[in-house]
């Protein structure tokens, strides 16, 4: 049982491992062989990449030929057509007959002559009139009785009235002249001090100024009161004369303080400038903290030293010499004392007295050698304990070295010396022999000894102190040199006297400045007392005149009221008005009572005007009978131009009006014009005069140029386009015309069929490449795009595009954003 | 012929009295039948009804996968009009059908063969899966048989951190995963889910619970034989423990097959998605094709499962505690 379980079992498992094995395997294969089938489901689509070009914008329109000039023909009354010569298109010259019209009168001219008739009548009416109202005219003028007629005699009185009242008006008249005169002249003289007022307050404004601000010619001249200057004379005149000079001076030292304060603030510039070009160099060099100080007492102790070096030569040169003659009287001492000694030892051979001075000279040579080199020794172990160079010591050592052995080999020499003259003494039996000339020989010998021995020791210590010296000026020169070399060169000393001399210069400029606005306060001041004083003098002129003026014009005003009072001429005016209202309602009651011949004589008047008014009318009438005769064609109408027919609005046996048009004919000589309609934009692109090509024309010669371009009232966006056209074209033709070529280059150039649009504009869809582990894959990707220019083939974008986009162009199938395509097989 | 347990000492019963016992025997033995024939029925019944519910999505699914784009826009639109907006469908009301009106296998060849999408997703399953298994099953080997024969102080706790965090859902550790996966630089590559996947408790607590009933007896045994510890754990506790492997093999499978969260979170780039973030993000337009692919992502799981059923209740029942 067990083993036929496990059987089942294992044979389960192998069916299923099989299974497994072959859904994989299954899988495994489509995976690999899926891309290459779903490839050939996808749609195939051309590509090409952006480019640049050249677009050749074209506009195109079309529209139907028409005249540019028509006559319309017309007869202006109303008549009927009895026939019709001519058709459409028909070619016609002047004088040519178009229509033949019913030989009756027109309308218009039968309707003038009842006019007339009516105009006649109506005159023959107001003639009769008029002889009526004649007559009772007539009949009212002799009941009447002028001589007794109250109102007659009211009349006269109111004249007579108006007549008084006008001599008494005219009298008043008469007399208010010098009422005028005295009125003039109290106004003059009111004017008069007015204005001086007015120039006294002016005059007082401007001396109220003319304190803390100068003043001028100007001023003075807008005060208008030349007079008053006239007035004031000399005294005036010196003022000004004085207020001139002041001026003059004030601008002077205005001047001045100008250059001086351009000049202080041209030299603080220049501090500025040198300061900036000295501080930047001292940026650009490493050691900064060197100070002028620095430097000046470097040089100082650099003096100091030369000099006390100088000193010391000159010193030495003194030492020598002294030391010469010193020098030289030890000699002569040491040769006197040897002299003596020869001759104090006479008494001893002159083996050995020679072999003595031989001796004594040879061993002070020595000696004195011997000291110099001790002085040297000396000075060199000086040096040797205070300096602290290794090589230094080693070689004074050595130096010391040679010298000792240089006084060994001395001290020998004179140890042989000795020996050798002992040897004569011996041989004398001289020695230890101390006789008096040896002694004093000694000490002068000692003494020559110690002379020169100090003389050279005098000498080698200024000689040393002179080397010190030297060396000391030397180190101090090489500090120096290294601090100059890394303080700077010359550039910088230059720098830092520029320094020096723009603060010198700022120092004067400031001095002048200062100087020049102390004598402008002072000009100022004294220009300001000058004005002042002018003004001063002014013042009290016009002040006298103003009072005067016063005077004056109150004198007048109390003429003028005295003469004004006795008359009043408004009074007199007003009765004169009064009289003549008399008059006039005098005439009035006389009219009243003589108003049946007023009437009467009323109603002729307007019968009268009445017959005026027929007979203008009747002369109005014949007036237009005569036009409407004038005006009223023949049977036949003829052509008044040559031209052609483009409309016939009537037929035979029709009755025109006064406006109706019968035929249109079109004059060839103006040429013709199309229009037609385009966007604003493409309208922006063309001009008056552009030439236009006519499309699809093969019939023989068509020119057009535009001849103007008008707005659209039916739709703002747009614009009509008028050509003007000439050529083997006709009215009525459809033509298709195309201008505006214009080329541009631009740099997103693809072909027309790339463009797509939808809701949300144009776009154009590119390839998108995504690498997979089974290959590559394409998708379309939307680009927004804008179309700025086009032609038949291909278009302008505004995108910007990399460069590197591949733009689908065509494909087998739509295609929208997002869906995979293959690439056109090449 | 019947035979009686008649016992040789005791007297004979006399005939009629067998043929009584006889038929009150078959009366029992009649009654016990119907009881148990009717127990049955309601168990069948239920388990039936159980099934049916259990099965029918499955079948529902492969029956679907059969069905055209239009046919399934026509039935399930309505579930869809809500996801979509206005877009109206042509029933008013989901239809669950079950046969398809006409067979067409468009769904397969555009999930098959159209697009290599679903099958490129379909080994990013595989071959994030498998090395998920394998390394897991190799790593928690090792650590089970540590815990199983090597006592320690802190034994003890770090198995008991190992069950905490196996009782721990995927949510709570996301966030220290993707930080430690940010470190190392491995996000958006997959082994921002190998390297947690192989690390996982799960296998090493299964193991370690059956590696401990191997009774000591045995590695003593061969240990006296001359076994190391390399050998023991190669030639002894291994194959021991094969059914248990296998289990946890499966599981594991099952587990890392279906997940979802994890690629969501660690890919950036879709192309790496396995085809369960395909299936768990299925719009309107895909439902046809949702269908299909569900069906052919079933089929590995299926054959894995009936390829180790026997080894999966094996190793289950070691597990749980039962011996055999």
């Amino acid at each position: 049982m067990n083993s036929y379980i496990n059987e089942k079992s294992y044979r389960k498992k192998s069916i299923i491992k099989t299974v497994a094995i072959v859904f994989l395997a299954v899988l495994l294969v489509l995976t690999f062989f899926s891309n290459t089938i779903m490839n050939y489901s996808l749609p195939e689509v051309s590509a090409q990449y952006v480019s640049r070009g050249t677009i050749t914008t074209r506009i195109r329109g079309s529209g139907t030929v028409e005249a540019n000039s028509n006559y319309e023909v017309r007869i202006g009354q109303r008549r009927k057509i009895r026939e019709v010569l001519i058709k459409q298109g028909d070619a016609v010259t002047i004088g040519d007959v178009l229509f033949k019209l019913e030989d009756v009168e027109s309308e218009e001219v039968k309707t003038a002559q009842q006019a007339v008739k009516d105009a006649e009548k109506a005159v023959r009416d107001a003639e009769n009139a008029v002889k009526d109202a004649k007559t009772a005219y007539d009949e009212s003028l002799r009941g009447v009785n002028p001589s007794t007629s109250t109102a007659v005699l009211a009349l006269e009185q109111a004249k007579e009235n108006l007549n008084e009242a006008q001599k008494k008006l005219n009298n008043a008249q008469a007399g208010s002249g010098t009422v005028s005169a005295a009125k003039a002249a109290y106004k003059a003289a009111e004017d008069y001090y007015n204005d001086l007022l007015k120039k006294k307050t002016k005059l007082d404004t401007l001396k109220s100024t003319a304190a803390t601000e100068a003043i001028d010619e100007k001023d003075i001249s807008k005060l208008d009161i030349e007079g008053v200057i006239d007035i004031a004379g000399e005294s005036y005149a010196d003022a000004k004369s004085i207020f001139n000079t002041s001026l003059e001076t004030y601008n002077i030292a205005l001047t001045e303080q100008e250059i001086a304060a351009g000049a202080a603030i041209k030299a603080e510039q220049d501090l500025k400038d040198a300061q900036d070009a000295k501080t930047q160099y001292d940026e650009s060099h490493t050691n900064t903290n060197i100070t002028d100080a620095q430097i000046l007492a470097a040089q100082r102790d650099l003096e100091s030293l030369r000099l006390q070096m100088k000193r010391l030569n000159e010193d030495y040169a003194k030492l020598i010499a002294d030391n010469v003659l010193q020098r030289q009287s030890a000699e002569l001492a040491y040769q006197k004392a040897v002299e003596e000694f020869i001759t104090n030892s006479s008494g001893f051979p002159t083996v050995y007295i020679d072999a003595y001075i031989l001796y004594m000279n040879t061993t002070a040579c020595l000696i004195i050698e011997n000291r110099q080199k001790q002085y040297e020794i000396d000075y060199n172990n000086k040096i040797i304990s205070n300096t602290s160079n290794p090589y230094e010591k080693q070689a004074l050592e050595a130096a010391n070295f040679n010298l000792q052995n240089e006084i060994n080999a001395n001290n020998i020499s004179i140890q042989n010396a000795r020996l050798s003259f002992e040897q004569i003494a011996t041989m004398y039996n001289l020695q230890d022999s101390n006789i008096d000339a040896r002694i004093a020989f000694d000490t002068a010998y000692n003494t020559y000894i110690n002379s020169l021995s100090s003389i050279y020791e005098s000498e080698l210590s200024k000689r040393r102190a002179i080397e010190d010296q030297q060396i000391s000026i030397d180190q101090k020169q090489e500090d120096y040199d290294i601090m100059m070399s890394s303080f700077g060169d010359a550039r910088g000393l230059a720098l830092r006297d520029a320094v020096k001399a723009a603060e010198t210069a700022k120092n004067h400029a400031d001095n002048r400045k200062t100087e020049s606005d102390r004598a402008l306060e002072k000009a100022k001041k004294a220009h300001l007392e000058a004005g002042v004083e002018l003004l001063d003098i002014l013042s009290d002129v016009l002040d006298d005149m103003t009072d005067k003026a016063k005077d004056s014009f109150d004198e007048k005003k109390q003429q003028y009221d005295e003469l004004n009072t006795n008359q009043d001429i408004e009074t007199l005016r007003n009765n004169y008005n009064s009289a003549k209202s008399a008059v006039l309602d005098a005439q009035n009651r006389l009219y009243q009572e003589n108003q049946g011949v007023s009437k009467a004589e009323r109603e002729l008047e307007d019968k009268k005007n009445a017959l005026d008014e027929a007979n203008k009318d009747l002369e109005t009438k014949n007036e237009e009978l005569e036009k409407a005769v004038s005006n009223s064609t023949d049977t036949v109408i003829k052509a008044p131009i040559a031209g052609n027919i483009s409309q016939v609005n009537v037929t035979a046996g029709a009755e025109t009006g006064e406006a109706d048009t019968l035929c249109t004919i079109f004059v060839a000589e103006r040429g013709y014009k199309v229009t037609f309609t385009v966007t604003k934009e493409q309208a922006n692109r063309i001009h008056v005069g552009d030439i236009a090509k006519a499309q699809y024309f093969w019939y023989g010669e068509c020119n057009a140029t535009v001849a103007a371009i008008k707005p659209d009232l039916t739709n703002a966006q747009n614009r009509i386009i008028e050509l003007n056209v000439d050529g083997d074209v006709t009215v009525g033709q459809s033509l298709s015309f195309t201008l505006g070529d214009r080329s541009a280059e631009y740099e997103t150039v693809v072909p027309n069929s790339a463009i797509r649009e939808d809701s949300n504009g144009k776009f154009v869809l590119a390839v998108e490449s995504k690498s997979t582990p089974l290959g590559t894959r394409y998708k379309a990707v939307r680009i927004d795009v804008q179309v700025l220019a086009s032609d038949d083939t291909q278009s302008a974008l505004s995108t910007s595009f990399f460069g590197n986009e591949f733009i689908i162009t065509a494909s087998t199938k739509p295609i929208k954003a997002g869906d995979q395509v293959r690439l056109v097989n090449n | 012929m019947i035979q009686y347990n008649h016992n040789i000492n005791e007297p004979l019963t006399p005939p009629e009295e067998l043929i009584r016992q006889r038929k009150r025997n078959r009366a029992i033995h009649r009654g016990k039948r119907i009881k148990r024939g009717i127990y049955c029925a309601v168990v069948c019944t239920f388990l039936f009804i159980v099934s049916i519910i259990f099965l029918f999505p499955i079948v529902l699914t492969i029956t679907n996968s059969f069905m055209s784009q239009t046919e399934i826009a026509a039935n399930y639109g309505k579930v869809f009009s809500s996801l979509t907006g206005s877009r109206t469908f042509i029933a008013e009301k989901v239809t669950l059908k079950l046969i398809p009106d006409m067979v067409s296998f468009s769904q397969y060849s555009t999930a098959l063969i159209k697009s290599p999408d679903y099958l490129l997703k379909f080994w990013n399953s595989v071959i994030l899966v498998v090395p998920i298994m394998v390394f897991q099953i190799i790593v928690a080997l090792a650590a089970s048989y540590a815990f199983a024969r090597f006592d320690s102080k802190f034994r003890s706790l770090i198995f008991f951190s190992y069950i905490i965090l196996m009782l721990m859902p995927y949510q709570v550790t996301l966030v220290p995963n993707y930080l430690v996966a940010n470190w190392l630089h491995i996000i958006d590559t997959r082994w921002s889910i190998i390297l947690p996947g192989i690390f996982s408790p799960y296998a090493v607590f299964i193991l370690t619970k059956f590696m401990k009933r191997i009774p000591k007896a045995i590695m003593e045994a061969a240990k006296l034989d001359g076994c190391g510890e390399w050998q023991l754990f190669t030639k002894i506790c291994i194959p021991l423990c094969r059914s248990v492997i296998w289990s946890v093999a499966v599981l594991v499978f099952i587990d890392y097959w279906n997940m979802v969260e994890q690629p969501l979170i660690m890919f950036s780039d879709q192309e790496k998605y396995p085809l369960s973030v395909f299936l768990s993000k299925i719009n309107s337009e895909d439902v046809g094709l949702a269908f299909a692919v569900a069906t052919f992502y079933m089929v590995p799981t299926l054959l894995v499962f009936l390829y180790s059923e026997d080894y999966l209740i094996e190793g289950i029942t070691y597990s749980g505690g039962i011996k055999g």
